[in-house]
């Protein structure tokens, strides 16, 4: 891992805000000029330190529904299960953790018809998963979660 | 706030910005075969309806702050959840709160180095939000899937 410098950490700052704030302006706020931000910009990606990307708001493309999912699991490795929780699209955060479950994660639904198949029949028949406890979000009043694994 | 309708062009938009999201409009306008103007007026149209965000990700293997922390919290009853929720969620290092019905009244995710880090960070800070009665944790320590791509567009 490459250390990051201030100038680093001030660029990024700035796109995690608006990802599409021109060159000419970064340059003024960091104080550089624009062919070193440029250059800066190219080598954050390249390195895949950081990625610039086009986030979707799940209530504009109909997913009115998020529920949190605890996942308690016997007889079956994490992998295994996280496998199968993988194929199903719905599925937008898989995290393991240490605590009373094995996995959390975040369910999408347009509808509740929808959350209710997932919950009661398409999660529960995966193999392996012996308990679930799950919430529904009822405001979200915050989600930036600026990280992601990239391939 | 309800589905909103996306135009042809506006999908190609977002599939065009979902590859290369700091392409400029100039670019994205000589593609399509439209002006630079139309570009920019969709573009607009797509972030101030919210649809859409354009924003710097950053590669969860590298951050300094590597562990994923669920916070479950408790409020009391006599308190206004909503208070609770503006003083965390004014919190730089939290990135997700929400309201909830089961498990807790709030769920909050934030990052920390360890386990330590997490124990002094709950009784230095967290603890110290007016309100909160109780917190369980769990801490994560392997990242599956994150779909970095979605969000809630706070409005």
């Amino acid at each position: 891992m490459r250390q990051l410098d201030d100038h680093d950490q001030a660029i990024i700052a700035i796109l995690q805000e608006d990802g599409r704030t021109p060159i000419r302006e970064l340059a003024q706020q960091v104080g550089l000029n624009e062919a070193t931000v440029r250059s800066r910009i190219r080598r954050l990606e390249t390195s895949g330190t950081m990625r610039v990307v086009a986030k979707l708001d799940l209530q504009s493309m109909g997913y009115q529904y998020t529920a949190l999912v605890g996942i308690k699991i016997r007889g079956r490795t994490i992998d295994d299960v996280g496998a199968d929780l993988l194929k199903i699209d719905q599925i937008i955060s898989i995290l393991s953790v240490i605590g009373r479950n094995d996995l959390e994660i975040q369910v999408i639904a347009k509808d509740m018809e929808m959350l209710d198949k997932l919950l009661t029949e398409t999660i529960p028949q995966i193999e392996g998963i012996v308990g679930m406890e799950s919430a529904l979000a009822l405001h979200v009043t915050k989600y930036v979660q600026p990280w992601g694994r990239f391939e | 706030m309800k589905e909103i309708e996306l135009s042809d062009l506006d999908r190609r938009l977002i599939d065009r910005l979902a590859s290369d999201a700091r392409v400029s409009n100039r670019e994205i306008a000589r593609e399509f075969g439209l002006t630079e103007g139309a570009i920019r007026l969709r573009l607009k149209r797509l972030m101030d309806e919210k649809a859409i965000q354009v924003a710097a990700v950053t590669n969860y293997d590298q951050t300094p702050y590597s562990v994923v922390a669920y916070l479950w919290i408790e409020v009391d009853a006599s308190h206004p959840h909503k208070q609770v929720m503006a003083a965390l969620s004014a919190r730089p290092e939290i990135t997700y709160v929400a309201s909830l019905i089961g498990r807790a009244d709030i769920v909050a995710i934030t990052w920390v180095n360890d386990a330590s880090h997490l124990a002094d960070y709950l009784h230095n800070t967290i603890d110290q939000i007016p309100g909160i009665a109780r917190i369980r944790y769990e801490l994560t320590h392997r990242l599956i899937k994150h779909d970095y791509r979605l969000t809630t567009i706070v409005r």
